[in-house]
């Protein structure tokens, strides 16, 4: 079997599933399925790793109905009772292992340290729990394959953190790309996160620092691809229906000479199946150009992030029958169209027929639903463990060709759970 | 707003000043210290705090924990985070101290009077009186069983706004104080400000209270030490009609703008409560406010009346 056909089956698969599961999980949020989806059964869950990343998880978390926090896990003392403020009456743990014997803790959220997700997934999947883990997957590309497998043979629940699959305007773009081919043949994708600051944290005490201070340490992390990098390779393989073939890469610490061992910059090209590359950058010392995907067509572009979507058509490309109706917003010294006006008329009126619980959701907020709507259904999260995966082994492979000055090829194989 | 000068003996120690645009205003963290880098990694995080803040109370965010509230709490309860529910239980709390003259739910007597447009109109009593039945703390039902919020009739909606921005200055010197920074000043516009510590030189940090009626000058000052400072004044927005002003402070009990002070300024432990506090201040006026019973609270407050300002000296905006 081709590399082609692997990729494009498990990935048409994968987002076909996506479009209806979300449908039903937006309905049982906003309490506009049927009257026993109003009343959903309780879900008692834990997090184990509330720093600031999994507190945020939490404080969403905690909103939905039907939920509650019974448990919360962490080694650092701040990190826990800051926790508990959130999921008040919540149980405090410091030894992760402890908590998963509960019987009654029915799912578990993990926001620890890259290197840990696979461990601790793992073991909550075995000990009978759901688990929802933030991204990157794994550490290693056999961890996180190990991590999909424990999944499946447990019949558990394993969603990870790429939130943009809880975006809508995310979904819409893929239709406009896919569906309405409004950029024609993308032949090229331009991605960045463009930050300015040390991206680290301010820790009194120095003998946390690599506790807390993890992302700058290659032990635990691999910093800048895979916390921020992961999500937007996500993007590009989901909107493609494709994973990169090959990559190659640079990468430094070149500003941030603060003993760190991530780097602090990095630029990579991604090769895609048919001709088609990314050019991936990540860097601390510039922040103009923001996070960014942008789709490069022979018809037009198109730049996503999670607020905002804008659409460039080509000079030469026939003008949309719908354009006319379209919001527009003059950018780059370009008349763009604005994503969000929809498509067609139809998606128009269907946005405006939802009224005001449509009205813009958090990301995190609306994975979370998810996760615990499949939780209860026993379906199939939008982020499985086989598009984490997808996104995991590129970022892995920057990383190691970024180190080695080398070109790498990434097999079908690797790909594989 | 303070004095920003590193005192003598404190060699290696520098002073960091840092802004950030959050919640419609410019929210500004002065720290003393001898890593700057380290004091800029803190005050990046305190601002972090200060846009979740941001994005959990903003009435103005879609997607935020108030905006869910006002959108369905008429029709049905709405869980929200016990932080949240928390603020909220807070905020009617210190409306119950303050008889009402603090109150969440005031946005539609605001909206009446043309505030939240910027540009003030008199409704009359009789749209006061209709808009005042969606007004009151009683309109906001709490469940703390459940973390869950709802409202007694359609039309009822909560704004934190000052409180809110109160509770992100609070958000934002806890994160410094988490972050080690012992000697730090955090303001969001000139309307709020928390000391941590006791300020460079340890005499506390000298606040000044802006000149209600002259732009640019302050009226006086005062001395804080692990503690908020929050003014309220009627030269924020206001409109003149009828030979009177009318500032856009309004008396929650009775729907319409609170009249008589210039200007309330109250000092308390959290930048939130000054917040609120300094609203009710400006509404009840000194002798109300000084009757009230504040449950322990310290609180000092500082009020200019037209008795305190020369009339010749007042400097009215064009």
């Amino acid at each position: 079997m081709s590399e082609k056909s692997i990729t494009r089956r498990d990935f048409l698969k994968g987002s076909a599933a996506a479009v209806a599961t979300a449908s039903a999980g937006r309905a049982m949020a906003q309490g506009t399925g049927s009257p026993a989806s109003r009343r959903p059964s309780l879900v008692r869950a834990a997090i184990i790793g509330p720093g600031s990343q999994g507190t945020m998880l939490l404080g969403q978390a905690v909103k939905i109905p039907g939920v509650k926090f019974v448990a919360v896990c962490d080694i650092y003392d701040p990190h826990r009772e800051k926790a508990l403020k959130v999921a008040e009456g919540a149980e405090p743990y410091t030894d992760y292992r402890k908590m998963l014997e509960r019987k009654d803790i029915d799912a578990v959220v993990i926001a620890t340290p890259l290197y840990l997700h696979a461990p601790m997934t793992i073991d909550a999947l075995n000990a009978g729990k759901h688990v929802f883990c933030e991204k990157m997957m794994a550490y290693t590309v056999d961890q996180a394959k190990a991590m999909g497998r424990a999944a499946k043979s447990t019949k558990k629940i394993l969603q990870l953190g790429h939130q943009r699959h809880a975006n809508e305007g995310y979904h819409h773009a893929y239709r406009m790309i896919n569906q309405d081919k409004v950029c024609g043949k993308v032949t090229q994708i331009k991605a960045q996160w463009h930050r300015n600051g040390s991206w680290r944290r301010a820790i009194p005490d120095p003998a946390y620092e690599k506790l807390l201070n993890w992302r700058m340490y290659k032990e635990y992390s691999h910093g800048l691809m895979a916390e921020l990098g992961s999500h937007q390779i996500d993007v590009v393989n989901w909107f493609l229906n494709a994973v990169p073939i090959s990559v190659m890469a640079a990468g430094g610490i070149d500003y941030w000479k603060d003993g760190r061992s991530t780097y602090d910059n990095i630029s990579v090209i991604f090769e895609y199946p048919n001709g088609v590359k990314c050019v991936y950058t990540s860097i601390t010392t510039n922040e103009h150009e923001g996070y960014t995907e942008e789709f490069m067509g022979d018809q037009g572009t198109l730049i996503v992030n999670p607020d905002k979507g804008l659409l460039f058509r080509e000079p030469k490309a026939d003008s949309l029958v719908w354009a006319p109706l379209a919001h527009k917003d003059a950018s780059k010294g370009k008349d763009a169209i604005i994503l969000d006006a929809g498509a067609t008329r139809k998606d128009r009126e269907k946005s405006e027929g939802e009224a005001i619980t449509s009205a813009k959701k958090n990301d995190y907020y609306e994975e979370l639903v998810e996760f615990f709507d499949c939780v209860r259904t026993g379906k199939e999260p939008r982020c499985n463990p086989q598009v984490a995966l997808n996104a995991c082994v590129p970022c892995i492979m920057a990383n190691k060709a970024a180190e080695t000055g080398k070109k790498i090829k990434l097999t079908p194989k690797m790909y594989e759970i | 707003m303070t004095e920003g000068r590193v005192p003598t003996g404190s060699e290696g120690v520098e002073m960091l000043r840092y802004g950030h645009t959050a919640m419609a205003c410019r929210f500004e963290i002065a720290a003393f210290g001898r890593d700057r880098q380290y004091m800029v990694d803190a005050a990046e995080e305190a601002f972090r705090a200060v846009d979740r803040v941001e994005e959990e109370l903003s009435v103005y965010r879609a997607a935020s924990e108030i905006s869910r509230i006002n959108a369905l709490a008429a029709t049905r309860s709405v869980r929200v985070s016990p932080p949240v529910f928390r603020l909220i239980e807070r905020a009617l709390v210190l409306s119950g101290l303050t008889q009402g003259a603090f109150d969440i739910t005031v946005g539609p007597l605001i909206r009446l009077w043309g505030f939240f447009e910027g540009r003030g109109r008199n409704p009359g009593q009789e749209e006061t009186g209709q808009t005042l039945k969606l007004t009151g703390r009683e309109r906001v039902l709490l469940d703390a069983d459940d973390f869950s919020i709802r409202f007694d009739r359609e039309g009822v909606e909560i704004n934190l706004g000052g409180f809110g921005k109160g509770y992100a200055v609070d958000c934002a010197a806890e994160t410094l104080l988490e972050c080690g920074l012992r000697e730090a000043l955090v303001h969001a516009g000139t309307s709020t400000v928390r000391a941590v510590g006791a300020g460079p030189g340890g005499g506390g940090w000298r606040v000044g209270i802006r000149h209600p009626r002259r732009t640019g000058e302050r009226w006086g000052e005062m001395t804080l030490v692990n503690e908020s400072l929050s003014t309220s004044g009627d030269y924020e927005q206001f409109f003149e009609g009828g030979g009177r002003r009318f500032g856009h402070v309004l008396d929650p009990r009775t729907g319409w703008p609170a009249d008589g002070t210039m200007s309330a300024s109250v000092v308390t432990a959290s930048a939130a409560d000054s917040d609120a506090l300094s609203t009710a201040a400006m509404v009840l006026g000194q002798k109300s406010f000084e009757s009230l019973d504040f449950g322990g609270l310290p609180v000092r407050a500082v009020f200019i009346t037209q008795g305190d300002i020369d009339e010749r000296e007042i400097d009215y905006p064009a």
